[in-house]
């Protein structure tokens, strides 16, 4: 039972935007010559939109309630596929994420994350009852705990961080126990500092604790590590109250920023379009991740109000972490700003979750007392 | 019951803090199992808010997004509003300079325009990493051709500098190689060297340029301001590598540097150091210095010393003397050539005629432990003063100083600005040793020694100078060497510089006379060409040594004269230092100015005369 008047256009209008300022933004970088950012990149990207938007329509017609059945298989199907990365991945900045499709790169890591919403949606919506007992919460570990490890082994931190975030969204809207998570929060920073000499041990990992070593002093290696850190914060500056309006953003524009098109273009953006700008791009998403929430609230089951709210999580955090690592406030991990960095696998996924999106709130019951 | 557990979830469903009045006890997952059934249905909106402490959690999502947001609205305001300008300030102390736009120097030129030093483009070698397609099988086509190694390039190749400089001033060969890869990401870049296509030729005038840009020595850096031009100042925009990106508006345009034409030719020049190089192995000499001057405008037409070096390798040269350019930096005891300046004093002053006559009996007493001897120890007898410069008597020269006292005898060297730099267009001249009466250092031994050219030290360019004002008709010139300066397309020609009369007309004919007929049969005669009336005077000069005295069998063979002798076109000097084979400047040096006037006389058509005095 469909209400297609329940389709909601902001949620389909605010991401198709920010998808085309996304494309904008990518060909005026691929216009500067030195930025390393040739025509191709908007143009795949506008390609893998367009792939991203069809999934969309697709999902948004889709039975979401029928994904509750497909979740697990799906969810299995996302760890092989992370399991063939680590075997045979395409490397690329000393990080195994990619495996060659031809056309499209494919990075794993990116469905594995929607694909982590979908199960663990499953498995706290099957276990309503059981919620708030220990032994759900230590179970519902492994379908975080296992992608997570084969994320951290590519080696990506930040894809880590933002399955551990959906984890968190879901256990937190399903209603686990605070005390539960409290004491899983203390056992992780309990481990911090046993991972943390893990990580200087093993070289795959070291470049995690540079990142994290040049969050905390940016000036300790001001032309290796810290260099993005300190030329965003430049990037940005310079941008000032009105920006440099795009075509003129000079420290964009002469190569003084890397991965200008994919962790950076927040940086790359502030500087064009300077504080009004940033503020204006600000609300937008405020508003896209509050019409997410609104799914959350208008579900008519548990398990599309876990769906919304794991996808909410994903992105929030997500976009949180991309400019707070922009601005200095976050450890640069690779975290790409949702539907506007460029990256096939990643805006495929982000517009696949609003289908999904979609798909509740088309099916979403009207709330009904019960006769009598 | 019934009725109860609708009520009880009805008021739950309105706060919770109604349900916490209701139900005593934290309903926990177990006691919610064992809750009976009931056969409502339920609907599902109300049945999630079965676990009510759910209800908060939206609300820590809220306070999460807002204290999130806020977070990066604080930095925001930070970085783009508060500190904005410094940053901008940082950003534009990285990006934004002033360009210095390289003018490209002047080229010299000799008087028929051929190139004696030019700048030619070399190249350097960049890398911009970003475009390049394939790393490793770049480096490893890259690396050969460079020189490199291939770790270190391909290690350069996928780090993270977005442009590199591989390699500066490839040789053609090496660019040729790079151009026929034509890896993407791989290009050219060029870069202007100084040139100097005529190799050794000329290269102690020319000198050369540093690393620096800077002329040292000779014309690049008596004319490096004119030369080197003015650098532009333009703003530009850089990137990480420091390399300029765009050009902006110029706050000074470039000015680039003027031309030189020289008044040396390039043949002339070539015929002048072939004979140096004969010369010296001929007579096994340590070295020597020719020059050829124009007398009427002291126009330098060549100029050559040996040993010398090749500008375009400087860097190789070991000993940095070589750089030194001895016909104007050099000063040498002159010898029996300043003979002339001493018959040219007694000329003008009329104390002496060219039939005056004395009795050379070879000694000429001076003070009890100094006596003037002939330089073969005996005397001539009778002789009149064209005799005297015939024979080369030192005792004839003495006589004549004595005659004309000392006040005299040095108003006419004075004259002849010896002691003073010329002033020739060329760097570092030394101003040659002129000890004068009053100095500390003079004795009239110095009047009767100056007399025959020793105790004294000239340069080759003032004593060709000297000369020059007798072939002159008695006007001093200044000599140059640099005829023409061309800036912008237009030419400034250099006008000869005349320092005015030293002797009268008639005197320098009647010495130019003396010089001419002394000549044949005379010391000079192996310098004669039959058909030319060829005016010379030999010298052969001790060399001082630097422990005081003079250093035994070792002299300066030098002749200079000028040619033809009644309209003179060149004079010459030719320097022979420390010849093995003889002492003498007739027999090592007047050969040498025998056949430079025959292929000068051939290269500028200088016909011969049926009435030469030398037939």
């Amino acid at each position: 039972m469909k209400h297609w008047r329940n389709f909601d256009f902001q949620l389909l209008g605010i991401p198709a935007g920010l998808v085309m300022f996304g494309v904008f933004v990518l060909f005026a970088i691929s216009r500067w010559p030195t930025s390393g950012v040739t025509i191709s990149t908007p143009l795949h990207q506008a390609l893998y939109a367009s792939f991203g938007l069809a999934l969309m329509l697709f999902l948004t017609n889709f039975d979401y309630r029928l994904l509750r059945s497909l979740a697990y298989p799906l969810f299995a199907g996302s760890l092989m596929l992370l399991g063939v990365v680590l075997a045979l991945g395409h490397s690329a900045n000393g990080a195994q994420r990619w495996i060659n499709l031809g056309i499209l790169p494919l990075q794993p890591s990116e469905p594995a994350k929607l694909l982590l919403v979908l199960a663990l949606a499953k498995y706290f919506a099957d276990r309503e009852r059981t919620i708030e007992s220990g032994s759900t919460v230590m179970l519902s570990l492994f379908f975080v705990l296992i992608p997570v490890a084969m994320v951290l082994a590519q080696p990506d931190l930040g894809t880590s961080a933002v399955l551990v975030a959906i984890w968190i969204g879901i256990a937190l809207m399903a209603g686990v126990r605070l005390k539960h998570m409290a004491i899983l929060g203390a056992v992780c920073a309990a481990a911090l500092p046993l991972a943390w000499i893990g990580m200087g041990h093993v070289k795959r990992f070291q470049y995690m604790q540079t990142r994290l070593t040049i969050f905390l002093n940016p000036q300790q290696d001001p032309l290796g590590a810290g260099y993005n850190v300190i030329h965003s914060q430049i990037t940005v500056g310079s941008g000032g109250f009105l920006g440099q309006h795009f075509q003129q953003g000079t420290q964009s524009q002469l190569g003084l920023l890397r991965v200008e098109d994919k962790d950076f273009i927040f940086s790359v953006i502030a500087e064009q379009i300077g504080f009004v700008g940033v503020l204006v791009l600000f609300a937008v998403f405020v508003v896209l991740l509050m019409r997410i929430a609104r799914v959350s609230f208008m579900s008519g089951d548990s398990y599309g109000r876990l769906l919304a709210s794991g996808i909410l999580s994903m992105l929030m955090f997500q976009t949180f972490v991309n400019i707070g690592m922009n601005l200095g406030l976050m450890p640069v991990t690779g975290i790409p700003l949702p539907l506007i960095s460029y990256g096939g696998s990643s805006i495929i996924t982000t517009l696949a979750s609003f289908g999904i999106l979609q798909s509740i709130l088309l099916r979403h019951q009207k709330l009904v007392f019960a006769p009598g | 019951m019934l009725e109860s557990g609708v009520s009880q979830t009805k008021s739950r469903g309105r706060s919770s803090a109604t349900r916490t009045k209701s139900v005593p006890a934290r309903p926990v997952g177990r006691k919610r199992s064992q809750r009976p059934k009931t056969t409502v249905v339920r609907p599902r909106a109300l049945e999630r808010t079965q676990a009510p402490a759910r209800e908060s959690r939206p609300l820590v999502v809220l306070i999460f997004m807002v204290f999130a947001a806020s977070a990066l609205m604080a930095r925001l305001v930070f970085w783009q509003v508060m500190q904005h300008s410094a940053l901008t300030r940082r950003a534009n102390v990285e990006h934004a300079g002033l360009y210095v736009q390289p003018p490209s120097r002047g080229l010299i030129y000799d008087s028929s325009g051929v190139q004696l030093a030019t700048d030619v483009t070399q190249n350097q070698v960049y890398a911009f990493p970003r475009q390049i397609k394939d790393a490793r099988k770049t480096a490893n086509l890259v690396a050969p051709v460079l020189k490199l190694s291939f770790t270190r390039l391909l290690d350069l190749f996928t780090g993270d500098n977005p442009s590199l400089l591989l390699a500066s001033n490839v040789p053609k060969s090496v660019s040729q190689k790079i151009i026929d890869l034509s890896l993407p990401g791989i290009v050219l870049g060029p870069q202007i060297k100084r040139y100097y296509p005529q190799g050794t030729v000329a290269s102690q005038i020319l000198g050369f340029v540093d690393t620096a840009n800077a002329g040292q020595y000779g014309l690049e850096q008596y004319y490096n301001s004119y030369l080197s031009g003015h650098a532009g100042v333009r703003s530009v925009l850089r990137d990480t590598a420091g390399n300029n990106i765009q050009v902006g508006t110029s706050a000074s345009p470039s000015h680039n540097g003027g031309n030189l034409q020289l008044t040396l030719d390039r043949t002339v020049q070539g015929l002048v150091e072939d004979e140096l190089h004969k010369a010296i192995k001929v007579h096994h000499a340590d070295g020597g210095t020719i020059l050829v001057m124009e007398p009427s405008t002291g126009a330098v037409l060549g100029m050559a010393s040996a040993p010398s070096f090749n500008p375009n390798t400087y860097g190789t040269v070991r000993d940095s003397s070589l750089f030194v350019n001895p016909a104007v930096q050099s000063q040498y005891e002159p010898g029996s050539t300043f003979k002339i300046i001493t018959m040219a004093a007694g000329l003008d002053s009329h104390v002496i005629t060219p039939t005056t006559s004395f009795d050379d009996t070879g000694s000429f007493y001076v003070t009890h432990d100094y006596t003037v001897h002939n330089w073969n120890m005996s005397g001539f007898g009778i002789e009149n003063m064209t005799q005297v410069l015939q024979h080369s008597a030192n005792v004839g020269a003495s006589w004549v100083a004595q005659q004309l006292g000392t006040d005299r005898f040095y108003r006419y060297v004075k004259a002849f600005q010896f002691g003073h730099p010329t002033g020739i267009d060329l760097a570092n001249e030394a101003p040659g040793t002129l000890p004068l009466p009053g100095d500390r250092v003079w004795t009239i031994d110095n009047l009767y020694a100056n007399s025959y050219g020793q105790g004294l030290a000239v340069t080759p360019i003032q004593m060709i100078r000297a000369v020059a004002a007798v072939a002159n008709g008695g006007m001093l010139v200044k000599p140059h060497i640099v005829k023409a300066m061309e800036y912008n397309g237009v030419v400034h020609p250099i006008q000869p510089v005349s320092l005015g009369r030293v002797i009268s007309r008639q005197t320098a004919r009647t010495l130019t006379n003396m010089l001419v007929h002394s000549a044949v049969g005379g010391e000079a005669a192996a310098a004669l060409i039959k058909g030319y009336n060829i005016a010379a005077k030999t010298g052969t000069a001790n060399i001082p040594s630097p422990t005081g005295g003079y250093i035994p069998g070792a002299t300066i063979a030098s002749i200079v004269g000028f040619a033809p002798a009644f309209h003179p076109r060149f004079v010459v000097l030719v320097i022979l230092r420390h010849p093995r084979d003889t002492l003498y400047g007739s027999i090592a040096a007047a050969p040498v100015m025998h056949d430079l006037f025959g292929e000068l006389f051939m290269h500028y058509n200088v016909p011969p005369i049926a009435n030469a005095v030398n037939k």
